[in-house]
């Protein structure tokens, strides 16, 4: 059974769309990345996930339990990481660590332990006594995640929680993540930058306009992709552009030579980059090019998630 | 109890921001202080300088006048003060060293030799007329004293009329025998009198000076007042959890929204009870205001103030939405309430629709309570405990609001 199901989720504000019947599942150790462009339903999402706003319809359920008959079950199997720094800046790490503590019912002996571990986990305890105040961007980041830590919790959800960071600050933040998740916790993770979610999450799902685009592991989307072609060729230039349009494009490398680019989707079937191939090879030969190289480029997430949506990732 | 770990955090976090402890304290000891001693001026005879100033010309020079200016420096609002010629005397009302001019005409002591029984029985009539002019005495207020003429005509009128009622009166010997006679039958015996009164005490609703009267008006006053000003801290403690995404965090704790509420309320009234007490403990070491016959009532209306207050404070902060909302509805509300209700100003100093328009806040019920118990000469116990249960009723209003309002929480 999956730790996290969500099923047909909905959700409008008046008659905006945020959340159109999304659908996912997440594994208990797994650390599942969700993207999506600003304004994609991501942080409706989760804020819906960790119970914070309620879905107009769809089920939510956490290890078992349902969000709409069991939330004060839920609430303590959940660990929030929200996009603002949500701690109290005058009060110290370890006093805001105890006081999330607290208020999750943990008391004595055991808070104690708990802060100390969180503390070293998110490498503050050399800090444990400075005010929030008076910590680097990173330094907050770090005790924001530390606090969603304290109850340990079967489900962390992060959403950008690296933004303003520094690389230091980045790099402990997502061994944190690896760590909390090998620990046998769930992490939803949001995020804009590419690179972290390629290199910690094992799942991802691209959400656009409130849909689910698509979802696996990282592995099988980019599998699914298609390279772009590149054909370098010599001569013709001037002949080539018209005639090759709908086909590839045209980039100028220098006088002689040309670059005909055939870009491809995961929506072009073999058969009609076949097609391509072939209409294109045969303008270059009636044009009188000479064809001198053929490559390819190969996918990332980056492009990958620019040709399901139409736009950058940070647009 | 999770609530109890939210009031601790507060607790903990308004000990540190020492702007809301300047406000809520250092500012109304500051205004009770200013306030207190320019108002003390107009009202207590202390000193010297709150005396109205009263300066003679005294033409006729007669024993008749120097009595009727002995009898003027008995009265304890007046100080006296003698001029030479009436220019010398209307120069110091012009530069208002003097705040009026007497002129005792040189016929004063003729005119009084004319007077018969008759006309000091019947002063309104007769020769007098109740017209000092007709004693040969002229009194002139200055500026400061302008609308109050008529009234020291009276007292100086007054004063004439008795220090020349013996002098007329013995004129006719057969009356004056029948008085003296009639006097000496109906004088009782001065010990047996004397063992008749009451032994003196101390009489706590009484304060010591008219100094301290002013600071039994002021210290209340401006205390509720700020006691009120605890409703921007409240909404802007609560905006704060908004706005640093604490609130996301308390609402997925195991915490009811009632729990939350309160947690985040109750050490609002803490601090409130703490400001009422510090300012009313230096009302009474600083300033020497009375705490009346009995002090335990401050207790309950304290209290039922600060429920209020707080309440409201709750009720504004879930209306709200940003800090600069709190600042100019909430400063405007708190000013507002402050003013209709008689905080600013003595409510028996306000117009009657004043009065009752104020009893639509909490303030106006504070400060009749306070009134009951620091200057009422009879304390009526029945005023206090309905004032209170008013205030509890508008805490009850303000907080259901609030708890009604809050549910955009969940």
């Amino acid at each position: 059974m999956s730790l996290l199901e969500v099923v047909e989720l909905r959700k409008s504000y008046g008659d905006q769309i945020a959340v159109n019947g999304l659908s996912f599942e997440i594994q208990a150790g797994e650390v599942f990345g969700l993207l999506g462009p600003n304004g994609a339903g991501k942080s409706t999402t989760m804020t819906m996930v960790a119970g914070l706003k309620r879905a107009d319809s769809g089920t939510i359920k956490l290890d078992g339990h349902s969000m709409e008959t069991d939330f004060d079950k839920i609430k303590t199997l959940l660990g929030l990481v929200p996009q603002d720094l949500a701690i109290y800046p005058d009060l110290t790490a370890r006093e805001n660590l105890n006081f999330f503590g607290r208020l999750q019912g943990i008391r004595g002996k055991t808070l104690r332990a708990r802060v100390d571990k969180v503390l070293e986990q998110i490498g503050l305890t050399q800090n444990a006594d400075g005010f929030g105040r008076t910590f680097s961007g990173g330094m907050k980041r770090r005790l924001n995640f530390g606090a969603a830590l304290l109850h340990q919790p079967k489900l962390v959800i992060l959403d950008e929680p690296t933004v303003g960071v520094d690389p230091q600050s980045r790099s402990h933040l997502l061994e944190c993540v690896k760590q909390v998740s090998s620990d046998g916790a769930a992490v939803i993770y949001a995020s804009h930058y590419m690179e972290e979610v390629e290199a910690i999450c094992q799942r991802i799902a691209i959400v656009d306009h409130g849909k689910l685009l698509t979802c696996g592991t990282i592995e099988s989307l980019l599998n699914s992709t298609r390279a772009d072609l590149y054909l370098k060729v010599r001569g013709a230039q001037a002949r080539l552009g018209p005639r090759l349009v709908g086909l590839a494009e045209v980039e100028t490398l220098s006088e002689e030579e040309i670059r005909v680019v055939m870009h491809r989707t995961i929506r072009d079937t073999a058969f009609a980059i076949n097609d391509r191939l072939t209409l294109v090879l045969e303008i270059l030969k009636q044009a009188g090019a000479e064809l001198l190289a053929v490559d390819t480029q190969e996918h990332n997430l980056e492009r990958l998630f620019l040709e399901l949506t139409g736009r950058r990732l940070r647009d | 109890m999770n609530s109890s770990q939210i009031t601790k955090k507060d607790l903990l976090l308004l000990s540190r921001d020492r702007r809301t402890l300047f406000v809520l304290v250092a500012l109304p000891l500051a205004f009770i202080a200013i306030i207190g001693s320019s108002t003390g001026q107009l009202f207590s005879e202390a000193e010297n300088s709150r005396k109205h100033k009263l300066g003679v010309v005294d033409d006729d020079g007669s024993e008749l006048s120097t009595n009727l200016i002995d009898d003027l420096h008995i009265l304890k609002a007046l100080e006296v003060e003698s001029y030479p010629n009436q220019a010398s005397a209307r120069r110091a009302l012009s530069e208002n060293r003097i705040h009026i001019l007497l002129h005792i005409g040189r016929d004063y002591d003729d005119r009084v030799a004319e007077l018969e029984v008759y006309d000091i029985l019947h002063a309104g009539e007769g020769r007098l007329q109740g017209k000092l002019k007709n004693f040969d005495i002229e009194v002139e207020a200055g500026s400061f004293l302008a609308n109050a003429s008529q009234l020291i005509e009276i007292v100086v009128f007054s004063a004439a009329l008795k220090t020349v009622s013996p002098v007329v009166i013995k004129r006719n010997p057969k009356l004056a025998l029948q008085i003296k006679k009639a006097g000496n039958q109906s004088r009782p015996d001065p010990e047996e009198q004397l063992a008749q009164l009451p032994a003196p005490s101390q009489n706590e609703a009484e304060p010591s000076s008219m100094n301290s009267i002013v600071y039994q008006t002021v210290v209340p006053g401006y205390t509720v007042m700020f006691v009120f000003f605890i409703v921007n801290f409240m909404a802007r403690s609560f905006i704060g959890e908004h706005d640093m995404g604490t609130l996301s965090r308390l609402r997925l704790a195991p915490i009811t929204r009632s729990g939350m509420m309160i947690g985040k309320t109750v050490p609002f009234l803490i601090i409130s009870l703490i400001q009422t007490s510090i300012l009313f403990l230096a009302g009474k070491v600083l300033f020497g205001m009375s705490w009346g016959k009995q002090p335990w009532l401050l207790v309950p209306v304290m209290l039922c103030t600060s429920m209020a207050a707080t309440s409201l404070g709750l009720m504004v902060a879930t209306l709200v939405r940003t800090e600069a909302q709190v600042s100019a509805y909430g400063n405007f509300l708190v000013l507002t309430m402050a003013g209709i209700s008689g905080c600013m100003m003595p409510r028996s100093w306000q117009p009657e629709l004043m009065q009752k328009l104020g009893l639509v806040t909490p303030h106006a019920w504070a400060l009749i309570a306070y009134d009951q118990i620091l200057n009422s000469p009879t304390l009526e116990i029945s005023v206090v405990v309905h004032c209170c249960l008013t205030m509890v009723a508008f805490s009850a209003a303000y907080f259901a609001v609030g708890w009604w309002r809050s549910r955009d929480m969940e």
